[in-house]
């Protein structure tokens, strides 16, 4: 038995690549919850390098109650051990370690000590000390993850200085197929193609790109001045020749396939905007030894681009109709013309490599850059300084999002608002069963306080929200635990292996009525 | 039920701030427990019984939830055993586990793990349990990936609530299905109240049967390395001039050799044909229809599941209104909304739904078509009208096969009837009634009518007929937007009358064996329905 064997449910999504990152991640988590070791089960499980958890607390009997990485034998136990050692038994691939140091006490005397780590996991840490971690961990360029379970409530923030991202796989590629700037060798192709010359069985087998570029040169040249169509009854006209080219429309499905895409393949090509972004970005522009592989690779897509105007082809064609060879010849022209841009963008590369004196940047990794380079993604986040700041957070944001019915915002207004009333009463609001209706107009002072510092008007956050956050008493329930550790650990595989496209930045979970959204803060 | 267990004093100290708290947004039943009175508690430990239909990925975390949000008394029916690709998200099992029964293996887990918990395994299928055994449940929570299982129990706990003669519901007879399914980064979570919200069938819709490529592409004009990996199985393995090293009849696709001489053989046709991209991964992927499976996914949705179990049981929170949808690949997207209740559903609406179709529509066609239809999505049917059997599975199978070759018109099915079916996706007292709808074709060949009958449907409400211009209307417009070929189609049919002619002549593949193969043997060639309705909404909402 392998690990092939073992992995392969989950190789299928992140392949033998974003595997490799994963093993070679060591992630710290501090404290061993059940929101924290629900998050590491999901990351032991598929096989990240190692873990390290933080906790000075013992083992208390409500450890019992919802963390099932703990049994009766840990009772009195560090928690930071016995957790480690549940969630070791995982997998034996993956090796754990913990320190049984207060975090709080970690980060104001010995903060070095999450320099090691590629990724660390923070949950119920007081803000003070989270912001500690924070600025420190965005000096070191390690991505912070913080998460919260509050009765039925659950947060998630990342905080990542900037996060890179080759391969974003979305949902629904399309193909970048250049029917409407055909290369030479495509356009080369469809020049030859003779349609009166072919059997109807033939005829109805043509690839409908072929077909595409064919008859809008034909149209083009016969009908509108050489030019592309552009207007809409330009765009009519060609739909209506291309149909009538067809022997029998609803016969043959080349030419409904064609159709049905025709509005997007009649838009001129351009670089998507995002991707624009990424290549106008100052890194791209001031290369140096330091800089990462892949900003180098970004600005010889630049240079690529300048010379072309186009990107390098990524040579795929979808599952169309067509007979066998048209279709492999097809494939062909489109590979080669790929090979070829990869060649050319290659020689860019390692000029580029040797102009600043970097090392040589392997050529799997720029086949890879290259390939995908129309879904290249770059996430930028923002500091959590930034975001507890006043003068910079986005109070005018939280205003909008505050004023929709129901907003799963008020959430988070008042979950802050409970670390200010941590910090000033030194326990959490509702905590014991003799002081929750006490503690409530505390807790919605807190609130207003916050609101103001922020310049949010007070009405937006109702009573109702300060009642029900106070009635959980920070407790922890099993299923938000789990439901929190399942996104976390999500989020974490994607950051580690750099592929598919992280939140940015928070998400909330109100499992009141089961909703979510994602916030940007 | 016996209180055996006594538990550590403050064990449930973060369970007992919601159940002995009240709040704004409690159920309006919500009594808080006292310490004298902890009729919330006792309920959780010693009346409730829950049922996790399935032990694997969902059903693990199901498990481990349910144990950990206070529930003692827990039944588990999942008939596998343990493989080793299991391992990287079941966290209960471990490597000395493959082979042995993951219900089982999880039970003793949960229950050696969780002090006071009583797991009860059931090592056997849904369907060997009877309505008396389901009964005993508060409510059931299924971690399925097979779609027939879902619509069998869903089903069955459609027709136990009972209704007075007004039609009242006596509400002590519903129980509540909690449904949860995941596919990679994407999944679902939902509740289901019998009779009251929409049922799983209602959004049968939803989980279309995998679009199977054009029988005859994979034929005759292969393009892709999926398309010569489904030669191999559709085609190489019944043909007897290709050597293999095992009896086809009983091909194994967890069996090493017979994958591996499907792989070669898949291969040999890519070459035979220029294609490139058949690897092993690719024709397991294939073969086994094997879907991506990671730990995180199962978490977030199980943990949804059992947040609702939990708010269920307790009236300690608001509840989900009906259907929630996650999205983890881009971001992380959840689409919460009330999935609507259909007319004309066979489990919990009328059961009659309205089919156009040519009266010379051969009977194989017309079992062709309604198997394929994502509204009914049929396994074995048997179908009866005017007190005649047309077609039946079982003893009487035999004797009706030579209605296959013949047309509806023949077999003297006319305009109006209703031909009812029976099906193992439903539960046995659940029947699906067509109402036939002809349509003429007057200046079509005979061949071009048998093939325009696929899919064109209109869904009737209350037996109430359609009227024929509407159907007609819908059924033009409906061609129009067809992208078959009909020429491909009638390469198709001859086809398939080519596997029938075999099926007659004693072939050892049966028509079902083929269809089976060509519906199960999937790729991701089209979009889902619901990926469209999720990027949609989620597009509107971003
Ligand atoms: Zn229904």
């Amino acid at each position: 038995m392998t690990d092939t064997e073992k992995y392969d449910r989950q190789l299928r999504l992140w392949g033998e690549e974003g595997q490799a990152r994963l093993e070679k991640s060591h992630i710290c988590l501090i404290n061993g919850t059940a929101t924290g070791t629900e998050t590491l089960k999901n990351l032991v499980l598929p096989g990240i390098g190692g873990f390290t958890v933080v906790d000075g607390n013992k083992v208390s009997a409500s450890d019992l109650g919802n963390n099932f990485f703990l049994d009766k034998s840990c009772l009195g136990l560090s928690r930071a051990l016995k957790v480690c050692e549940f969630l070791r038994e995982l997998n034996d691939r993956v090796k754990g370690s913990s320190c049984e140091e207060d975090p709080v006490h970690l980060i104001n005397e010995k903060i070095s000590f999450f320099k090691e780590f590629d990724l660390v996991i923070a949950n119920r840490l007081p803000e003070a000390a989270l912001t500690t971690l924070s600025q420190y961990l965005w000096e070191h360029n390690i991505p912070l993850v913080v998460v919260v379970s509050y009765g039925y409530i659950g947060y998630l923030r990342l905080v990542v200085p900037e996060h890179q991202i080759v391969e974003s796989k979305p949902d629904t590629p399309l193909d970048d197929l250049r029917i409407y700037n055909p290369f030479k060798e495509l356009e080369e192709m469809a020049d030859q193609l003779d349609l009166k010359s072919l059997n109807s069985q033939q005829h109805g087998h043509v690839p409908y790109i072929t077909l595409m570029v064919h008859l809008l040169k034909k149209w083009k040249v016969d009908s509108n001045g050489g030019k592309m169509p552009s207007t809409r009854d330009e765009k009519e006209s060609f739909k209506k020749f291309f149909i009538s080219n067809a022997n029998s429309f609803q016969d043959e499905e080349n030419f409904q396939e064609g159709v049905k895409g025709i509005w997007k393949v009649l838009q001129p090509y351009s670089v998507p905007s995002d991707i624009v972004a990424i290549m106008n970005d100052p890194k791209a522009a001031n290369l140096s030894s330091t800089s990462d592989d892949y900003w180098v690779m970004v600005a010889a897509l630049k240079k690529f681009h300048e010379t072309h105007q186009v990107l390098p082809l990524q040579g795929t064609i979808p599952d169309i109709t067509a007979d066998t060879i048209s279709y492999i010849n097809l494939q062909k022209i489109y590979h080669e013309k790929a090979s070829a841009d990869l060649d050319e963008f290659t020689s860019i590369v390692n000029s580029l490599v040797s102009s600043v004196g970097k090392t040589l940047i392997p050529s799997e990794m720029i086949k890879k850059f290259c390939k995908n380079v129309r879904f290249l993604n770059l996430v930028r986040y923002r500091s959590l300084v930034d975001e507890f700041t006043p003068a910079t957070a986005r109070s005018a944001y939280m205003i909008s999002e505050l004023e929709q019915p129901d907003s799963n915002l008020v959430f988070y207004i008042v979950l802050r608002a409970v670390e200010k009333f941590n910090n000033i009463y030194n326990r959490y609001p509702g905590f014991n069963d003799e002081e929750v209706d006490a503690d409530i107009p505390l807790l919605k002072s807190c609130v207003t306080s916050l609101l103001n510092d922020l310049s949010i008007p007070t009405t937006l956050v109702k009573d109702d929200y300060i009642t029900e956050i106070a009635r959980y008493g920070h407790c922890e329930l099993h299923n938000i635990a789990s439901l929190m550790g399942g996104v976390t650990s999500q989020e974490v595989i994607k950051l580690i292996t750099h592929q598919y496209v992280p939140l940015d930045n928070t998400f909330i979970f109100n499992g009141i009525n089961s909703t979510a959204n994602p916030y940007k803060l | 039920m016996e209180t055996s267990y006594t538990d550590i004093e403050g064990r449930w100290s973060d369970i007992d701030k919601v159940i002995k708290r009240t709040g704004p947004f409690v159920a309006p039943d919500f009594q808080p427990d006292t310490n004298d009175s902890p009729s919330i508690k006792t309920a959780l430990q010693n009346d409730f019984k829950i049922l996790v239909i399935g032990a694997g990925g969902l059903g693990c975390e199901l498990l481990k939830n349910l144990a950990l949000s206070g529930f003692r008394n827990i039944d588990v029916i999942d008939m596998d055993t343990i493989d080793v690709s299991n391992l990287n998200r079941q966290f209960l099992f471990r490597r000395k586990d493959v082979g042995k029964s993951k219900a089982e293996v999880a039970a003793a887990f949960i229950n050696q793990r969780v002090a006071g918990c009583k797991v009860t395994p059931y090592k056997c299928k849904i369907q060997d349990k009877d309505e008396d055994y389901y009964r005993q449940f508060k409510l059931i929570i299924a971690g399925l990936d097979s779609i027939e299982a879902r619509r069998w129990i869903n089903g069955l706990l459609v027709n136990l609530v009972v209704t007075d003669t007004d039609g009242n519901i006596d509400p002590l007879t519903i129980i509540p299905l909690i449904d949860g399914g995941t596919e990679g980064f994407k999944g679902q979570a939902r509740v289901i109240l019998p009779r009251i919200s929409s049922c799983f069938e209602c959004s049968l819709e939803s989980f279309p049967p995998q679009t199977t490529y054009a029988i005859c592409t994979i034929a005759n004009t292969p393009r892709v390395p999926e398309h010569c990996i489904q030669w191999a199985l559709i085609f190489g393995l019944p043909d007897a001039a290709i050597p293999k090293p095992f009896d086809p009849k009983v091909f194994d696709n967890d069996n090493p050799v017979h994958m591996t001489w499907l792989y070669e053989t898949a291969k040999k046709r890519a070459e035979d044909h220029n294609i490139n991209g058949v690897t092993y991964k690719l024709t397991q992927g294939v073969a086994k229809n094997i879907i991506p499976a990671i730990a995180s996914t199962n978490a977030i949705i199980a943990a949804a599941c059992c947040n609702e179990a939990f708010k269920i049981c307790t009236d300690s929170s608001g509840y989900l209104d009906n259907y929630m949808m996650y999205n983890g690949q881009q971001s992380v997207y959840t689409y919460t909304f009330n999935y609507e209740v259909k007319e004309g559903c066979a489990v919990c609406g009328s059961n009659i739904v309205s089919y156009e179709v040519s009266p010379k529509t051969l009977l194989s066609t017309f079992l062709e078509d309604i198997s394929k239809d994502s509204r009914f999505q049929f396994k074995k049917p048997s179908l009866r009208c005017n007190g005649r059997n047309l077609y039946m599975q079982g003893l009487l199978h035999q004797s009706t096969v030579p209605n296959l070759e013949k047309s509806l018109e023949d077999l003297q099915v006319g305009e109006g009837d209703e031909i009812t079916i029976t099906d193992p996706s439903l539960p046995v007292s659940i029947t699906s009634i067509i109402l036939l709808i002809y349509h003429d074709v007057e200046s079509e060949s005979e061949e071009e009518t048998t093939t325009t009958s696929t899919n064109s449907f209109t869904p009737s409400v209350n037996n109430q007929e359609v009227p024929r211009e509407k159907v007609w209307e819908k059924y033009a417009k409906r061609s129009r937007e067809r992208t078959d070929h009909r020429t491909d189609q009638n390469q198709c049919r001859k086809l398939i009358n080519q596997i029938l002619k075999e099926y007659k002549a004693g072939s050892h593949v049966s028509i079902e064996e083929v269809r089976a193969k060509a519906i199960e043997a999937q790729t991701k060639k089209i979009q889902s329905y619901f990926d469209n309705e999720f990027q949609t909404n989620v597009s509107i909402k971003a």
